[in-house]
């Protein structure tokens, strides 16, 4: 594997061809909305992350890109054809894999795979590797209903990619897999990556998205709130700190950190810019612990309101 | 293999995997056969099986249908995702969830039948539109269970509106249509109720089942009026016609909300 097909096409200074546009995108449910004018483009060979908490809009927006959904206004383009008049023939170089897979219950894994194969008009060759890979051949034989959450799942790996769709859309897809797991599909998607294909990540996870994605789109309340390639996005330094003191005293601010919550002892900031200043100013402390847990996706997108704020 | 007959396929065999289903077809086959057991071979087995049925395959197919569909939204959403024809998708799972139920019908009826009855020609012919009914009645309501649950996102609603539905075609319709003759008694309504019996595919079912037995005769003036009707050509024409419309209307309807829905 190349380390430079890891990388985009335009990243790596070539013409970026879109997979797909999604412009001035809306989805209302009567009065509600479920995403509000949103427009990006995922070029070929990127993994795109989509990033957003429970009800931001990623399922909305994903099933629109599966023309699951009929949008309230806007296009969506895949491989530079409308979904609205060519979703039959996106569909067929499309794979999808949803959180919570689900299939016949009383169906064998095996009966199903060949199920699948037999809707896209393809050979079920890959799948004994793709088995083997997430350990999954002693359960082919097995009924779906006898199998765990996170082995149908791993089950709804193999229908994703058996038939090696050119795009795959993955909402939420590391759904109940172990740790262990979780991490060979992660090396899967970018050997994936690396043979040209395109695969669009939606994940409410942020350490998840760093860890596979190139570029990634922040989702909330409906609305694309950022659009950033990874560095950038490390750039903003998403950190949370939280302090204990050892004894109460007057009222203090750090550097670079806003104070997001105080109970007794106990601060807790919000981290967005350089370390050196703060690291400096903790000395002057009467410091018992100092943590640095993963933020939270609220506390990414306080940054990011706090940049809009600052801009306008 | 079209890809409806394919859908149809693997929704057939997961469907008869289901252990309602085989409740559905034993409950049949036990209840047809206590009644050849306790009440002989007489016109009163077949008006027994006749209310069974009318009354109980309605509710069943009504509700096995919109179980059904509501417990596999999730699986048609993700046939929904591969390249499937939606019309070809919703035609094979209702062709899949149909043609069980038809089945497990025949042979829960069929079985107590062969063995106990007394086989002559007019038994025969009485048998095979007891069977047809029973697969047009099967049909249709799961035809309407499926337009229901395709209008309805929620579950519950959905629930309430089928059930609603049978009990209008088993009772409340006939409730209207007695109360308007009643009211209207002094008018010569023959025609008119001919032409209501239509609107409703379990009233129509009765009338041709009750015409196959001799009580068609003890039901007076109406009932004559009824047997020339449908006893005729014309009237076996526009019956079997109206019974297709049953069908054809709701798998039409929903098949065209389907192809519009949002999922």
């Amino acid at each position: 594997m190349t380390s430079a097909l890891l990388i985009p096409h335009s990243l790596r200074g070539e013409t970026a061809i879109s997979i797909i546009n999604v412009e001035n995108l809306s989805k209302f449910y009567g009065q509600i909305c479920g995403i509000n004018k949103i427009s990006f483009t995922v070029e070929r060979g990127e993994i795109f992350g989509f990033l957003g908490p429970n009800g931001a809009g990623k399922t909305t927006t994903i099933r629109l890109l599966l023309h699951l959904l009929h949008p309230t206004s806007g296009n969506v383009f895949i491989f530079d054809q409308n979904i609205k008049s060519h979703s039959y023939s996106i569909r067929q170089k499309c794979g999808y894999l949803p959180g919570d897979f689900s299939a016949y219950s009383h169906m064998t894994a095996e009966d199903f795979l060949a199920y699948a194969a037999s809707l896209r008009k393809c050979p079920l060759s890959k799948i004994t590797d793709l088995a083997e890979r997430f350990g999954f051949q002693n359960s082919l034989s097995q009924k779906i209903k006898q199998l765990s959450h996170g082995t149908r799942q791993k089950l709804g790996i193999l229908q994703t990619f058996f038939h090696e769709p050119d795009l795959v859309i993955l909402d939420e897809p590391t759904t109940g897999l172990d740790p262990l797991i979780r991490d060979e599909f992660y090396q899967f998607l970018r050997e994936y990556q690396s043979k040209g294909k395109t695969i669009f990540f939606s994940s409410h996870n942020l350490p998840e998205v760093e860890k596979v994605c190139d570029r990634i789109a922040i989702i909330r309340q409906g609305e694309l709130v950022a659009l950033e390639h990874l560095e950038n996005l490390k750039k903003k330094r998403f950190r949370r700190l939280i302090l204990r003191l050892k004894h109460v005293i007057e009222p203090f601010r750090l550097p670079e950190a806003q104070l997001i919550n105080q109970a007794g002892l106990q601060y807790e900031f919000l981290l967005t810019g350089d370390l050196s200043g703060l690291l400096e100013h903790l000395t002057t402390l009467p410091l018992a612990d100092i943590i640095f847990p993963e933020p939270t996706l609220e506390e990414v997108f306080l940054v990011y309101y706090k940049d809009e704020k600052n801009a306008q | 293999m079209n890809t409806s007959a394919q859908i149809g396929k693997y929704e057939f065999f997961n469907i008869i995997r289901n252990r309602w289903i085989i409740f559905y077809t034993i409950l049949l086959l036990i209840f047809t056969d206590l009644l050849f057991r306790f009440g002989g071979d007489n016109p009163k087995v077949f008006i027994s099986l006749m209310n069974v049925v009318l009354i109980l395959i309605p509710l069943l197919s009504i509700m096995f249908g919109i179980i059904s569909f509501y417990n596999s939204r999730e699986f048609i959403e993700l046939l929904l995702a591969q390249p499937i024809d939606r019309k070809r998708l919703y035609l094979g799972i209702y062709a899949g969830i149909v043609i069980p139920l038809s089945l497990s019908f025949v042979i829960g009826v069929s079985i107590p039948f062969i063995i106990h009855a007394d086989w002559n020609f007019d038994k025969f012919w009485s048998f095979l539109v007891l069977l047809i009914t029973g697969i047009c009645l099967t049909f249709i309501f799961v035809a309407i269970s499926y337009l229901v649950a395709v209008k309805n996102e929620e579950k519950v609603k959905g629930f309430g509106i089928a059930l609603l539905l049978w009990f209008f075609f088993t009772l409340i319709f006939d409730g209207i249509l007695l109360l308007i003759l009643f009211m209207l008694d002094e008018y010569p309504l023959e025609k008119f109720s001919i032409i209501l019996t239509l609107f409703n595919p379990i009233d129509l079912a009765r009338v041709l089942l009750l015409l196959r037995l001799d009580i068609a005769a003890l039901m007076g003036y109406t009932g004559a009026v009824f047997h020339k009707f449908f006893g005729s050509f014309m009237g076996f024409t526009v019956s079997g016609s109206t019974l297709l419309l049953w069908i054809s209307i709701p798998i039409f309807w929903g098949l065209k909300s389907f192809t519009q829905k949002d999922f």
